[in-house]
């Protein structure tokens, strides 16, 4: 082909795509596509059931939750009783301000009886649906245990006279005292007593601390934007219109969108930032490289391409992608650039040497890198984390666009040569010497580090490594938590089923060895509102059985001093209950109570089809897990996907193991496993050199030093393979390498510096490892087939 | 028999022996006829740390006889109130700055929600076994009456929810010394606390502060 055709072609190629994948972006709806919600770094039909309810709970009313600590200053010698007043009324303006917004769907102060009232309504209402059915069978067990020869009919109405004169002698009685002549069976007294724990929750008594604390729900989702920003601004609102009541009032306020906003900000700086420094580093490295700076810039599209195929394939490929794909991904440019620089600094053999003839000879190492590379990290494509695999796709797509965009671009470049300074050509050092032998000692050293630093890692992660720490927020956030008086004593577990019967159920299993397991703690849950199912069936049976109850329950309790006569309330609404026709269906007995539980109390249960779960708050600490078959989590969320992590971690390493493998095979076959195996020993052994230095100092390691050491190994792998062509054609290692490692090692020394503590791990392991491979390539360099090892001289010179 | 009747009548001597005045008296305000009202509540006041014993009465809409509870009382100013029944259950009830709590023979401690209608009577005696008038007056409508050496003070909250929960609380008695605390709702739904035997400015051990405060 003419060379003139050629570039036209070349040049027609590299348009279309570039112009099709800008087409492609510029019609993506960025704020659906890129996500920044951490629970979108796990999968969507993630199998383990803790992290199926986290899924649920991030979306429903729970997550929604916003409290607020109002602090109103007390006038100079302000009597209480007057401050008192005005601090109620600037926090009813407050709450007035929020109410009016349509971001903020139920306010109400914290410690505000209305919920509790309009559930204990509800409650008493439906005392023989919700309560009778598991009072009944427990009086039967007990019945059934005493062998007593009177009807079951008599022995029950004797008991629940004397149980209810039992009852007046404590201390709660007085409360109940209006309730008790509509419910001698003590159905609701005795529940209240069960469910203390759940009573106000959030508040323990002598909590607030002088501050007026308010709990709102938002109408919008808290990790979306759109529901972030409207609330930020009413809250702002209120604040405002509440310093207009009082002067001087403080607010502290707390919630998951506050959080996710502030990462979001902070990624989004991050990524700026970090991409701008590894930009200028990169071309800091090759200014001080090569002779002629601008030629330099004949490089940059080649990055471009490659981050553009990568952004198109991925965003093509995913639904959804976490935008940490793109922070790590952008550090694409340093490897991607490795094909240009083995292109452009490779001098032609002979002047007027055409470029397809260059590419001829140089494009057996250039696939058998990429494409190695490539197979290594498309099969993070079959990992379980959407994570590992949007960043396998990203590299890999990135990776083939980098080659592709490298061989079109130099092939419309007239001089697709750029030469290097001297010091990037330095021959390397010499074995035989003096200096050499004490370089030698240098690589046993690293030997042993590789060989001993390994067996000290340890290993352990933590998902609040996925985002940068917000001090600021932090703070306030554990402020407001001190003023409601979190309970780090308490355990709250969560027991979910596909439906209301299954999740009670369930949580039948989880009192059971609760009691079993922590035998001097309490545990309450709504849950227990609801009779178990066997209870409930067994209710139309044994409702016919107490066909006489009413009249042998008014002579026991005239038996037993009380004025029967005061119990017509009771009466009256048993033999209702008895003749009803129909009874509500079990889902709908738990919809019905799931409705009437507002404000903080909403926060105990959920009855969504498809998916139901009880909260069950105990006095005990956290820590003990309850068995698989109660279906239920510590709700402190953090370990239950810190689990989850280290699980992914495992899934990963079985992934690159078998990328690693597939890696040195593939090199086995292309150089025959001698030449195979010196090539795939370089990178193994940086890594292992790598890992070993982590292990020496202590670094505690995560899922993403692996990924980082996945990368760094494909990377060194093409030095090797580099090297080792040279190496064949009786050349030192191409200055391409020094070069090209360098711009990778500064390039990941700058995620280094990031301040997401995972980004941190894969840029330290990615240049840790390339840094090594580098001085092993310089200090142990291939043997050469042709004896008398010689410069690369570029042509004309 | 007659030993058995003679002991009967004397241990209901205490409760015999005093009879509370029969009606509320005019509302005492600042500054309104309050002035009188000082020396007696400074002085109960002041009587330090008390422990008394006390049988408590309940009387329900629905019950045709009280319920009778017995136990003993401890007031300390700085720890709070105990109210530490024995029979016929053994139960302590603290009220304190904290809130309420109740303990139970097993010496296993429970808070009690911060809502008036729950925490019940222990938690509304608190202050008013403090007898100081100023605060008093800002959270109840205080009523005072007197004859001879009995008086009675009734104390309406100012807070309608705690009225509705308690009633109205009533403290009589002679001359410097209270001998019956009532809640009132109505004449059939109240309770009577009539102190017994009673020790002011007691120091209590660590022990008895352990057992029955917290």
């Amino acid at each position: 082909m003419h060379a003139s055709r050629q570039k036209l072609y070349a040049r027609l190629l590299l348009g279309l795509g570039v112009t099709l994948g800008l087409v492609w972006l510029a019609r993506l709806d960025y704020a659906r596509k890129i996500s920044t919600d951490l629970l979108d770094l796990v999968p969507a039909d993630e199998r383990s059931p803790e992290l199926a309810l986290v899924r649920t709970l991030s979306g429903e009313r729970q997550a929604r939750v916003a409290v607020f600590a109002l602090k109103v200053p007390a006038g100079p010698a302000e009597p209480p009783a007057i401050f008192a007043e005005r601090r109620a009324r600037v926090a009813e303006v407050f709450m007035g301000a929020l109410r009016r917004s349509p971001a903020i769907a139920e306010v109400m102060p914290m410690g505000d009886p209305a919920a509790r009232d309009a559930l204990g309504r509800h409650v008493f209402q439906q005392r023989f649906d919700l309560l009778l059915p598991g009072w009944l069978a427990v009086r039967a067990r007990e019945y059934r245990a005493s062998r007593a020869s009177g009807s079951w009919s008599q022995w029950l109405a004797e008991r629940t006279a004397s149980d209810l004169e039992n009852y007046l002698v404590r201390p709660e009685a007085l409360a109940f005292q209006s309730l008790l002549m509509a419910d001698p069976l003590l159905l609701v007294p005795d529940f209240a007593e069960k469910v203390q724990g759940f009573g106000d929750p959030g508040v323990r008594p002598g909590g607030q601390k002088g501050a007026v604390l308010i709990w709102a729900r938002t109408a919008g989702a808290p990790l979306r934007e759109e529901g972030q920003e409207p609330v930020f601004a009413a809250v702002q609102g209120a604040w405002t219109a509440a310093r207009s009541a009082g002067p001087g009032t403080d607010l502290r306020w707390t919630a998951i969108g506050r959080f996710a906003a502030e990462s979001r900000r902070r990624i989004e700086r991050e990524m700026s930032v970090l991409n701008l420094i590894s930009l200028l580093a990169v071309l800091a490295v090759a200014a001080v490289s090569v002779r002629h700076v601008f030629k330099a810039l004949h490089l940059a599209p080649v990055i471009f391409c490659a981050l553009l195929g990568a952004w198109v394939t991925t965003t093509m490929v995913f639904a959804r992608v976490h935008v940490l794909v793109f922070v790590v991904g952008s550090l694409l440019g340093g490897v991607a650039v490795d094909y240009g620089f083995y292109l452009y600094l490779q001098p032609p053999r002979r002047p007027g040497e055409p470029y397809r003839e260059k590419v001829g000879r140089l494009l057996k190492p250039l696939l058998a890198s990429a494409l190695t590379t490539v197979i290594g990290f498309s099969l993070l494509f079959f990992s379980e984390l959407p994570l590992i695999r949007q960043l396998g796709v990203f590299v890999s797509a990135g990776l083939l666009c980098a080659l592709a965009a490298a061989l079109l671009w130099f092939a419309q470049v007239d001089e697709p040569y750029l030469e290097t300074r001297a010091f990037i050509r330095f021959p390397g050092v010499d074995g035989a010497s003096g200096r050499g032998r004490w370089l030698r000692w240098l690589v046993a050293a690293g030997a042993l580090v590789a060989l001993v630093g390994p067996w000290r890692l340890h290993w352990h992660d933590d998902i609040r490594e996925l985002e940068i720490p917000a001090p600021a927020l932090r703070a306030e956030d554990a402020e407001v938590r001190s003023l409601l008086g979190e309970n780090s004593a308490q355990t709250i577990y969560l027991t979910q089923g596909g439906t209301a019967a299954a999740a009670r159920t369930a949580l039948e299993r989880l009192l059971t060895w609760q009691a079993g397991a922590f035998p001097d703690s309490t545990a309450a849950s709504v849950g227990t509102l609801l009779p178990t199912v066997e209870e409930w069936s067994a209710i139309p049976e044994r409702a016919e059985a107490l066909a006489d109850f009413g009249p042998r329950l008014q002579a026991a309790l005239a038996r037993h001093g009380f004025a029967s006569e005061e119990f017509t309330p009771f009466f009256s609404a048993w033999d209702e209950w008895r003749q009803r026709p129909v009874r509500p269906g079990y889902e709908d007995l738990a919809k019905g109570l799931m409705s009437e539980l507002r404000g903080p109390l909403a926060l105990l249960m959920s009855a969504e089809p498809g998916a139901t779960w009880f909260a069950t708050v105990t006095n005990h600490p956290p820590g003990a897990t309850p068995p698989p078959e109660t279906a239920t989590v510590e709700a402190a969320q953090l370990q239950t996907l810190n689990r989850l992590f280290g699980r992914y971690r495992m899934s990963a390493l079985r992934l690159s193991a078998l990328g690693l493998g597939l890696v040195g095979l593939s090199v086995f076959v292309l150089y025959r496993p001698g030449r195979g195996l010196r090539i795939f020993a370089l990178p193994c052994g940086s890594c292992l050199f790598a890992f070993g230095v982590f292990g020496l100092t202590g670094q505690t390691m995560n899922l993403f030093h692996l990924l980082g050491a996945f990368l760094g190994v494909c990377l060194s792998h093409n030095y090797a393979i580099f090297s080792a062509e040279n190496a064949a054609r009786g050349e030192t290692p191409p200055p391409s390498i020094r070069l090209s490692a360098l711009c990778t090692a500064v390039s990941f020394g700058v995620l280094a510096l990031s301040h997401i503590p995972v980004v941190a791990a894969l840029g330290s392991t990615v240049a840790l490892i390339v840094l090594t491979a580098l001085v092993a390539v310089e200090l142990e360099p291939f043997p050469q087939s042709v004896p008398g090892a010689k410069l690369p001289v570029p042509a004309g010179k | 028999m007659r030993r058995l009747f003679l002991i009967l009548c004397l241990s209901a001597l205490p409760l015999a022996g005093f009879e509370p005045l029969p009606a509320p008296g005019p509302i005492i305000v600042p500054g309104g006829g309050d002035a009188a009202w000082q020396p007696l509540f400074v002085t109960l006041a002041a009587q330090g740390p008390i422990w008394s014993t006390f049988t408590e009465c309940r009387w329900f809409l629905f019950r045709k006889t009280p319920v009778i509870l017995k136990g003993e009382l401890r007031f300390s100013p700085t720890r709070g109130l105990s109210l530490h029944y024995q029979e016929p259950e053994v139960r302590t009830i603290i009220a304190d700055e904290k809130g309420l709590a109740m303990r139970d023979a097993g010496g296993r401690t429970h808070e009690v929600p911060s809502d008036p209608r729950v925490t019940g009577p222990t938690a509304a005696l608190l202050p008013i076994m403090r007898f100081d008038l100023r605060a008093l007056e800002e959270r109840f409508e205080v009523h005072a009456a007197r004859s001879g050496p009995a008086w009675r003070l009734d104390f309406v909250s100012r807070d309608p929810v705690l009225v509705r929960a308690l009633g109205t609380v009533i403290v009589s008695g002679e001359d410097l010394s209270v001998h019956q605390l009532e809640f009132r709702h109505s004449p059939k739904e109240r309770v009577e606390i009539q102190i017994g035997e009673v020790r002011t400015g007691v120091n209590f051990t660590p022990e008895e502060e352990r057992r029955f405060f917290r």
